[in-house]
């Protein structure tokens, strides 16, 4: 067999000098060489590769065995030779062929085996990309793309500990994929050094490498936790990885502040990256959050941008992360936005901010954090920054910020907290050296009269608008215990009075019509319980009553937490009317004693 | 208007209960000036007035007018008109945004080199300056100049609009004084640079003055 096998290599090498290898000999050298695979016979294999005479027969067949050795190393990693052989084909086989056989062993991978194949591939790719010379730019674009679709695929760890175990091998692909942009941006940064102006084959590098850290910023970089607080060692893949990427970006030219801030087209070839597109978006929201919050690269950035443009810019952001509903992104945009607005002065914002789509969206995005979302920590997170918002408003646009408020809210609780706000800001403005026109003076009046009324007139449930109106009378109750100095800004009382005084009167009717609607379902309820006593306890608590409040269904809940709703209700009629009748009396002393005028 | 009205009731009248709280306040409501009214509580809605206003006040308010003699049209206009634009907030035209901080500038600028002394930049244009920034002990903070002149090279100046807020104010308002190729030193105060803050993440403290050497190289 062995002195077959010579016969043949020998005609191979001669066939080599005459060009004229035919497809039969591909076929057979590729199964000689499958089967040394396979027989573990790779050491033989290898010196063969290696053989100098051998040269020319492996420059022109010697891909053809790429696939099963990829494959055979992908099995036992520790094949050492097989992987000495694809090494030598790397550097000795046409680029050109070489770089398509490599590009369809990363297409399209069995998700166990895409981590094992990029740490692989990427340093061979590498290699091949590098013999390409001045050709080589579209060909780093495919691989980079190529590379960075399959690990894209990879589920991101969520945990420290998944972090570590890195069970999927993303941590793993995001190493190896930062050594493998290494020598192109190297290249990169030598070619701006040495000559004025890039070759087009130049800009293109930088354009490849840019989409490459664009999207690698969105994916995985966007979904990982990387959180300085939590890795303080700062050991993590990920958090390298991260590292290199914002270093990358001003090496080949893209100095963030133009990415972040400006979304000037590009005088290059432009790539869709560079758009308005929601994936841009994400990979400015990224970055924007590993620079400003997790502080990478910091120390490289300008400090000469006025913090309210900064979070102006950041708004964008933050609107694009909080708008997803994935934990991650949520959490990122909160905190995104908690930073933007700790660097700004309390109460400086001009109200011209408000005009911008961002300022309104956000704001609305929170709301939706706090009513619905299911993960405490993120609604208490989500409800400092609201109040951090608020209080960096300046004067005349927490007025327009709160009048919007009430008007979109659809939900008591917001509204009520709104409410208490405009009670503090009043209280504030009437003490010396905070006096504010928007909150003292006749500028407060629409936005009372915004407040203080019922939308939806006698029919409002007072259960359901509860919180609203609690602070409503709150509020009522501190305007009219401060009303001395009301009497310094002419004119505001009367009007004052009219409100309060149609307010109390239909909530009077309200709480009428809620208390009568409430006791009736009380009883009807206990009367119920006496005849359903029995299949309770029989049923065992399964039994769920469906109670309609108002023509709307209430959710499924057990009998006797319906019932304590009810008794709850009634309660807090009571502490309404109550509120009412003090509220009418201080009212009244006023007018008796006559500091009311 | 009649420049002086008669008057139409006695004291007793007044005090009598025949004559309502209404009809006392809506002939003063009718008949005297803006600010008397403001003055004496009278303004607004007739019923509100009358359950918040004593008997006794409208009569000293009566008399008062006829007194002071302050009937409408008596005042000057100015009065009127400036009660008309409190009340009208909703059509208040829309103020440009500019903080009112008047007073002295808050920065102080030598020249190190002169400019060409004519290409000054506007608010709004595109200004390219190379820069260093350091706090009053000395301290470099930030620079956007490479250490070695080869790799100065081929970097690029730090690029904005000048004049819209988006950096600090010292540079706005100082950048607009340099014209193309001045070298200049600005000593920014802490309310035209960052504040009570700071910015503690790029190592500047609360209430910092900052210096900067900037060289303005391309106004577009």
């Amino acid at each position: 067999m062995a002195g077959q096998l010579q016969d043949v290599i020998q005609r191979w090498r001669e066939a080599v000098v005459e060009d004229g290898l035919r497809p039969e000999d591909h076929e057979l050298f590729q199964n000689a060489g499958l089967m040394c695979i396979n027989q573990g016979d790779t050491t033989q294999l290898l010196d063969f590769i290696q053989d100098e005479k051998n040269k020319g027969i492996v420059e022109s067949m010697g891909c053809g065995l790429l696939a099963s050795l990829v494959a055979e190393v992908l099995k036992k990693k520790s094949s050492f030779t097989c992987q000495a052989v694809i090494t030598h084909l790397a550097k000795t086989c046409s680029p050109m062929e070489l770089m398509l056989i490599f590009l369809g062993q990363v297409d399209d991978l069995h998700p166990d085996l895409i981590a094992d194949t990029i740490v692989l591939m990427a340093p061979h790719l590498q290699t091949v990309l590098l013999r390409l010379g001045e050709e080589k730019a579209p060909w780093v674009g495919l691989a980079l793309a190529a590379l960075q679709k399959q690990v894209s695929r990879l589920p991101v760890p969520y945990t420290k500990e998944q972090e570590v175990e890195d069970a999927y091998g993303l941590c793993r692909c995001c190493s190896a994929l930062a050594r493998f942009m290494e020598p192109f941006v190297e290249e990169v940064k030598r070619k701006d050094n040495s000559e004025d102006g890039g070759t087009a084959s130049d800009n293109q590098l930088k354009t490849e490498l840019l989409k490459f850290c664009m999207g690698s910023l969105r994916e995985p970089l966007l979904q990982a936790q990387l959180d300085q607080a939590i890795d303080i060692h700062k050991q993590s893949p990920l958090w390298h990885f991260a590292t290199d990427i914002l270093a990358t970006l001003p090496a080949i030219q893209e100095p963030l502040p133009g990415l972040l801030f400006y979304k000037a087209l590009k005088k290059r070839e432009k790539s869709d990256l560079l758009t308005d597109s929601t994936e841009a978006q994400e990979s400015r929201a990224c970055l924007a959050y590993l620079l400003f919050v997790q502080l990478i690269t910091i120390e490289s950035f300008p400090a000469v941008f006025s913090p309210v443009f900064v979070l102006q810019c950041n708004m964008e952001y933050i609107d694009v992360l909080l708008s997803r509903k994935e934990e991650s992104f949520l959490l990122k945009g909160l905190e995104l936005y908690t930073k933007s607005l700790e660097r700004v002065e309390d109460n400086s914002l001009p109200v011209e901010l408000l005009d911008l789509k961002s300022f309104y969206s956000v704001p609305q995005h929170l709301v939706q954090i706090l009513t619905v979302c299911p993960i405490q920590g993120l609604r208490e997170r989500g409800f400092k920054v609201f109040q951090l918002f608020i209080d960096k408003l300046g004067p005349e646009a927490k007025h327009k910020f709160f009048r919007c408020m009430i008007k979109t809210s659809r939900h008591a609780g917001v509204e009520g907290y709104i409410i208490k706000n405009i009670k503090n800001q009043i209280e504030l403005s009437l003490k010396p050296g905070h006096e504010s026109e928007w909150f003292v003076g006749i500028q407060v009046l629409p936005l009372l009269r915004l407040v203080l009324c019922f939308p939806r007139g006698p029919e409002t449930d007072l259960l359901n608008s509860m919180d609203r109106v609690m602070e409503s009378l709150n509020l009522l109750r501190y305007l009219l215990m401060r009303d001395m100095d009301w009497q310094q800004t002419s004119s505001i009382w009367p009007e004052l009075c009219k409100i309060e005084e149609d307010y109390l009167q239909m909530l009077r009717v309200c709480l009428a019509l809620s208390r009568a609607y409430y006791t009736g379902q009380v009883k009807n309820m206990r009367e119920d319980k006496k005849i359903q006593a029995q299949e309770a306890r029989e049923a065992r608590g399964a039994l769920v009553q469906t109670m309609t409040v108002k023509n709307e269904k209430v959710s499924d809940m057990t009998p006797e937490m319906q019932y304590q709703v009810l008794q709850c209700a009634l309660v807090t009629f009571d502490l309404m009317e109550s509120l009412v009748i003090r509220i009418e009396e201080i009212s009244e002393e006023k007018v008796k004693t006559g500091t009311a005028v | 208007m009649a420049a002086e009205l008669t008057r139409e009731w006695s004291d007793e009248q007044l005090k009598s209960d025949d004559l309502s709280k209404k009809d006392v306040i809506k002939f003063i409501q009718d008949n005297a000036t803006h600010s008397f009214l403001a003055e004496h509580k009278l303004m607004g809605n007739i019923k509100n007035v009358a359950k918040t206003a004593k008997k006794e006040q409208l009569i000293i308010a009566y008399n008062d007018l006829f007194k002071s003699k302050r009937f409408l049209g008596s005042e000057p206009i100015e009065d009127v008109t400036e009660h008309v634009k409190n009340v009208k907030m909703e059509d208040k035209p829309k103020e440009v945004v500019e903080v009112v901080d008047e007073g002295p500038p808050k920065f102080f600028k030598s020249v190190l080199k002169k400019g060409d002394k004519t290409n000054f930049p506007k608010k709004g244009d595109n200004v390219s300056c190379w820069y260093t920034g350091s706090l009053e002990d000395g301290t470099v903070f930030d620079t956007n100049i490479p250490a070695t002149a080869r790799k100065k090279k081929q970097s690029k100046p730090l690029s904005f609009k000048v004049g819209l807020g988006r950096v600090i104010r010292g540079w706005d308002e100082g950048i607009l004084t340099m014209s193309k190729g001045e070298t200049a030193k600005l000593e920014i105060e802490p309310e035209w640079a960052y504040g009570k803050k700071g910015l503690p993440d790029s190592k500047i403290p609360p209430n910092a003055k900052l210096i900067f050497e900037v060289e303005l190289v391309a106004v577009d």
